[in-house]
């Protein structure tokens, strides 16, 4: 077992590596965006390195302040129940998220070689111990029983320790068993398509537990005084919260401190229960992953030329062509289903947050409008999109190749892109619009109209910026990963963050000030029909501007798109 | 004669690597051209070059006649191309990538729809021109790069490797087509490591060994300069350097 785990460390070192290195045959500015490129995950990383081990002092000095009984260890175990629940999710998250980042299950050369797969499926289990946000846990899970044993509480300090490696192990077996499971889903377009929608709306579902959970806690506590504080927020929290492993952890710390090492077998030996567990489901999963073949054809897919070559209005056929292969192309990826699908829900949790918590979200009750909830959606589909907007042109990989090799001049390529884009960024509007009137249908039709004005406007603004980033800072990336493989490179990604809130700015003062403040809808909707043709008056020129950077950067472009 | 294609001192450099160094094709209208060269020596690079998917450090090209420092988008308009990478969207069925090179090329659509069931029925695609590229083989993959390539009815082929992976009976197929095209006054330009093949199809050949010519011209001429026995075989291995037949030193793989 040894030696694999070391070989299979080195090889993902190396890769590691080798992803960095790059190669000779780019040009001064690609070399220059590798190294920007380098530079944000480090950063990343090393805030995390910085944050982990804050939060292994913070364990070490409350392990100290409980064991010595100097503080009452109730807030101490809310925190940690906390703490490890959010990196729980985000772990559990982190691996069905990323099921297709070069997992060693897809590896043929791997299956060549004379490991088992109960071997390949140990060794990518135990890999999992890599996520940086196991890694970031891993100091506070140690240094806290080492805080109770010098706070004097030695008892407490044992079960501290056995409790949190049996956390760690139900962590990894949690992120394999999610990885892997959703590699084994992932295999199967039909059932992709399911899983995508299941995941957005449960990831919908969950981002609005935190709140909820937390304002139910809130009020308990603040009616419970004393003795029984504990069983009342107890009982504050949704059933089946004693099972989670961040709480049987939690239950298990409390039990060391009261009773000592005798009583918190329970709660340990449940985490250990919990972690076969996941690792069985990992190992079927894995197990089925080998034995499936990746199937399913897309729904909608021209089986004839002809039926395929449609024109779409106000654009060049040679555009038309290049926008619906976009459209295509996007739609049949998971991360172009997950930008179509998320602002939805997302305008949902605002609306029935709004509704039932308004002092949870920043604007507070501002959020039961109906045309600001879709605005909001606006925006955040924006942000959804530019895993599209923001490596256009690389994100074709070997399709690149082919607009370049056909006669498609620079000016047809950039308008065809943006026109594909758009009717992605139409298509996740769509379904915003529908959540938002569905959730909060008041409000005039002026109000509405304005707001998709000028959610079109911006994208407007926005589509040839996108496409002068994509054309300096291409990334091959692949859109059919969901983490970060399939991301933009991470400055484009950053300078589209901040042209989204510029070119969103105007058309959401018009909103503010003068549908909400000055109540005069329809100067609204004429001053933002105003904005939208001077959005398209800018764009012409700057789509122009786009195209001409093209060509200066076309042999870039073929390379990086074409690169394995 | 004229010419398909000619380039004078092409060359392309990769920071200090320098992968095409100074090349003068000569590739006459109507020939078979076969561009050998081992791993390595600069050929899909040339083709990159020529194509214009890579800008040359030196020299220029002249293709049908044509300027590409001028007359990029017309050129692309006579050309068809088999690139290294095949160029294919990996996820638009074989009809809607036809579609596609259809409609940038001005197809209309009952021309576009008649040859693309032409070419798939003949490539053995037909059946699965519904499915999504990412779900083919490499042959398949390489038998649709080859359809989008013929579709537009171009002047000129480039073939980077269009028989690898291609099973016998495609490969024949292909071959007879690509043979009736330089009939009917097409030009191609492949490049293949099947050195039977394009002894069978070629008539003209040039050589390329770490980025340089080191012959070129009409087949039968070329053998006959070497001794008129030899082989297309022998004729590239004496080229580049290689003897037949070198000893092995992996003793170990016998035992």
């Amino acid at each position: 077992m040894i030696p694999f785990l070391r070989a299979f460390v080195w090889l993902r070192w190396r890769l590691l590596l080798g992803s960095l290195r790059g190669s000779a045959r780019r040009d001064a500015l690609e070399r220059l965006s590798r190294i920007l490129a380098a530079i944000v995950p480090a950063l990343l990383l090393l805030g995390m390195v910085t944050a982990g081990l804050g939060l292994g002092a913070a364990a070490l000095g409350g392990g100290w302040a409980v064991g010595s009984r100097a503080v009452d260890p109730l807030p101490v175990l809310i925190a940690v129940r906390g703490i490890l629940f959010v990196v729980l999710v985000v772990v559990l998250l982190g691996a069905l998220t990323g099921p297709a980042q070069g997992a060693l299950t897809g590896s043929t050369r791997l299956r060549t070689l004379p490991v088992s797969d109960g071997m390949l499926h140990r060794v990518e289990a135990l890999t999992a111990l890599l996520d940086p946000w196991l890694l970031y846990v891993v100091p506070a899970l140690l240094l806290l029983p080492v805080g109770l044993l010098v706070g004097g509480n030695g008892g407490a300090a044992v079960v501290a320790l056995l409790a949190g490696l049996a956390l760690l192990a139900v962590m990894v077996c949690l992120a394999s068993a999610a990885a892997q499971a959703g590699r084994w889903f992932l295999r199967n377009r039909r059932r992709a398509e399911a899983f995508t929608l299941l995941f957005v709306l449960g990831l919908s579902a969950l981002s609005l537990l935190p709140a909820l959970i937390g304002d139910r806690v809130e009020r308990e506590l603040r009616r419970a005084e004393g003795a029984g504080r504990r069983a009342r927020i107890s009982r504050s929290l949704p059933r089946g919260t004693p099972a989670l492993p961040s709480e049987l952890y939690g239950r298990a710390l409390r039990q060391g401190l009261r009773h000592g090492p005798a009583g918190a077998w329970f709660p340990i030996g449940a985490l250990l229960l919990e972690a076969g567990l996941l690792y069985a489901v990992s190992a079927g999963a894995h197990r089925r992953t080998l034995a499936t073949v990746e199937v399913g054809a897309p729904r909608g897919a021209a089986a004839s030329a002809a039926a395929a070559a449609r024109r779409l209005p106000f654009l060049s056929p040679m555009a038309s062509a290049v926008a619906l292969t976009q459209l295509r192309t996007a739609l049949r990826t998971v991360r172009g289903r997950l930008v179509v699908l998320t602002p939805a829900p997302l305008v949902l949790v605002f609306g029935v947050l709004s509704r039932k918590l308004p002092h949870e979200l920043p604007g507070g009750g501002a959020w039961t409008d109906g045309p600001l909830l879709l605005g909001a959606g606006a925006v955040f589909a924006l942000y959804a999109l530019q895993s599209f907007t923001m490596n256009q042109f690389a994100a074709d990989r070997s399709g690149l190749t082919l607009q370049f090799l056909l006669p498609l001049p620079h000016g047809a390529l950039v308008v065809g892109k943006a026109a594909g884009c758009g009717l992605v960024y139409a298509a996740s509007l769509a379904l915003a619009l529908l959540c938002a009137l569905g959730i909060a249908p008041g409000g005039s039709l002026l109000d509405w109209t304005a707001v998709l004005v000028g959610a079109l406007s911006t994208y407007t603004l926005l589509a040839p910026c996108a496409a002068l980033l994509s054309a300096w800072l291409p990334v091959a990336s692949d859109l059919g990963k969901t983490g970060s493989g399939g991301n933009p490179h991470g400055l484009a990604m950053a300078a589209g963050t901040v042209l989204v809130l510029l070119a969103a700015a105007p058309p959401a003062a018009i909103v503010l000030v003068v549908h909400r403040v000055l109540d005069r809808p329809l100067l609204g909707l004429a001053l933002m029909a105003g904005w939208a043709a001077l959005s398209l008056a800018l764009a012409i020129p700057l789509l122009r501007l786009a195209a001409r950077a093209i060509g200066p950067r076309r042999e870039n472009l073929a390379l990086v798109a074409g690169s394995r | 004669m004229e010419l398909a294609l000619e380039t004078h001192g092409l060359r392309k450099e990769f920071g200090d690597v320098c992968a095409v160094d100074g090349i003068d094709l000569v590739v006459p209208r109507g020939s078979f051209y076969g561009f050998l060269g081992q791993n390595g020596a600069g050929k899909s690079t040339t083709i990159k070059c020529l194509t214009g998917l890579l800008r040359p450090t030196a020299g220029s090209f002249r293709i049908l006649g044509l300027d590409p420092t001028v007359d990029a988008v017309t050129i692309r308009r006579q050309i068809g191309v088999v690139p290294e990478d095949l160029g294919l969207f990996e996820r638009l069925t074989a009809a809607e990538t036809l579609a596609f090179v259809g409609q940038i090329h001005g197809l209309g659509r009952d021309v576009l729809d008649a040859r693309a069931r032409e070419l798939l029925a003949f490539l053995d695609l037909a059946r699965a021109a519904g499915e999504l590229v990412t779900d083919y083989s490499h042959g398949m993959r390489k038998k649709l790069a080859l359809a989008a390539a013929l579709l537009p009815g171009p002047r000129l082929l480039f073939l980077d490797e269009p028989f690898e992976g291609i099973d016998a009976v495609g490969s024949r197929k292909i071959r007879r087509l690509l043979a009736d095209f330089v009939a009917g006054g097409g030009t191609v330009f492949l490049t293949s490591h099947v050195l039977e093949i394009v002894e069978h199809l070629c008539d003209q050949v040039g050589v390329l060994h770490r980025g340089r010519l080191v012959a070129q011209g009409p087949l039968q001429v070329l053998r006959e300069a070497a001794g008129r026995s030899r082989t297309l075989e022998e004729l590239f291995l004496e080229l580049v350097a290689a003897p037949a037949g070198q000893a092995t030193t992996l003793d170990w793989l016998s035992g």
